[in-house]
């Protein structure tokens, strides 16, 4: 079956999961927040999960921690396919503060490098950057992996000569 | 009554049973002053949309012996819902009762023996939970349903054992605060931690049938305190208050959302106790009457 097809089961009903890769926990409590009754997630049919083999869309925050990393490999690894994942916070999209350090991996983008030597593949990843990011615009990020919105951004950069 | 309606009856349960579900959801989000899930198909098929969605989904199998207990699980409450059907159509007949009563048994084991077969630990501890909420229960349950349907007692008795009948459906249907064997945050969803795709869709939709079952049997235990239980009428009745009877179970679980989980099992087991010694006080005043 097609990606797109496997998708589409996915889209009426999104179970998430959340998993910290050692986030500051900002990025955490506005998960939480966008799960809460105010901005009612179930509308999408979203579900908070407890267990990764529940799991469509991992709601992914952190920069990668060198501590957590055999953890966060193994809990993505029982992630059933497909696997989406979205990467929450400038921590998770690129390592954000701790950009460079030496016990981080630095973001998803590095990580998924690391994932792919483990053989873990992702399906699908959307970046919601923010530290930390809205509520609103992880709920966006969500629709977006999902197919309910459209990309508003493109991918290109531009670099300015000085 | 010819084969389609008989068929048309037993296949009642296969398939509203995620639709009462999905109308519970929707109830249970007004309750809290939230929309739900969106939309007409939704408000109505969200719980099927889940189950299709977990049957699309990869398998990950950590033993073969949890799939094939998983698949018994659901093959034996299917039987039951079926067996409990035929009971509404013929409730004189007395052994579609014994084995409605039997295969209730054995449905609620299998579920049992799936929690302890899982390799895991938060699932030991899970099912550990669940053989504590079960034995709470399952004894009580069972005496005073046999009681209710084969013996005509006076109204009294027949108060407290449908009380004890109430009290069990809503404790077996697993809902808040008895759903401590799945304690989802706390123990990572417990008996249904290493469950995924196809096999949790399954295990889903037992737990789905299984609340019917439990729902139906109550609506009937309803109106058989009434008195009007028995007719072609009343079974008719029995189908129809159902639903309302699954979504006051619900209404109840979310009143109760805010109950210390961990003292659930002993103050129930304190419940269920007085009211049998209750119906003993009671019997031995029927007796001295007569
Ligand atoms: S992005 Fe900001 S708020 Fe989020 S985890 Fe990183 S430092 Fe914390």
């Amino acid at each position: 079956m097609k990606l797109e097809e496997r998708l589409r089961g996915v889209r009426r009903s999104p179970w998430v999961y959340h998993l910290n890769s050692g986030s500051c926990n900002a990025c955490d409590i506005e998960i939480l927040d966008a799960l809460t009754p105010f901005f009612d997630a179930e509308r999408f049919g979203v579900k908070l999960v407890a267990s990764p083999r529940h799991a469509d869309v991992v709601l992914f925050t952190g920069p990668v921690t060198r501590e957590a990393l055999p953890k966060v490999v193994k809990t993505l690894k029982a992630v059933p396919r497909p696997r989406i994942v979205v990467a929450i916070g400038s921590c998770a999209v690129g390592g954000g503060i701790w950009w460079n350090t030496y016990s981080t991996i630095g973001g998803f983008e590095k990580f998924q490098g690391v994932l792919k030597q483990q053989g873990v593949e992702i399906d699908k990843v959307v970046y919601v950057p923010g530290c930390p990011a809205r509520p609103e615009a992880i709920i966006y990020g969500l629709l977006l992996a999902l197919g309910y919105v459209k990309q508003k951004v493109s991918k290109v950069v531009k670099v300015v000569e000085s | 009554m010819d084969y389609t309606s008989l068929a048309l009856i037993t296949a009642i349960p296969f398939l509203v049973a995620p639709i009462y579900d999905s109308i519970e959801r929707k109830v249970k989000a007004a309750i809290q002053s939230r929309i739900g899930p969106l939309g007409l198909a939704r408000s109505f098929l969200q719980s099927w949309f889940d189950l299709i969605k977990l049957f699309s989904k990869e398998l990950v199998l950590t033993s073969y012996g949890m799939a094939l207990i998983t698949i018994l699980e659901l093959l034996f409450v299917s039987i039951t819902v079926v067996i409990l059907q035929i009971f509404l159509i013929t409730p004189q007949l007395e052994w579609v009762i014994a084995l409605l009563i039997t295969f209730l048994s054995i449905s609620s084991a299998f579920s049992l023996i799936r929690a302890i077969s899982l390799d895991n630990p938060f699932s030991s501890i899970g099912a550990f939970r669940e053989f504590y909420v079960t034995l709470a229960v399952e004894g009580f349950f069972l005496s005073s349903l046999a009681i209710m349907l084969l013996v005509e007692e006076p109204i009294i008795i027949k108060m407290l054992l449908f009380c004890i009948a109430a009290l069990s459906c809503y404790v077996l249907s697993g809902r808040t605060p008895f759903d401590i064997a799945e304690a989802e945050p706390e123990i990572a969803s417990g008996v249904y931690i290493e469950l995924s795709g196809p096999l949790l869709a399954t295990t889903s939709y037992s737990l789905h049938i299984r609340r019917y079952v439990l729902a139906e049997i109550l609506s009937y235990t309803l109106l058989k305190l009434i008195g009007i239980a028995g007719t072609g009428f009343a079974s008719l009745i029995t189908l129809l208050l159902t639903p309302i009877t699954w979504i006051v179970l619900g209404v109840v679980s979310v009143m109760l959302g805010r109950t210390r989980v961990d003292v659930g099992p002993i103050t129930l087991l304190k419940v269920m106790l007085i009211l049998i010694f209750l119906m003993f006080v009671a019997m031995i005043f029927v007796v001295r009457l007569v």
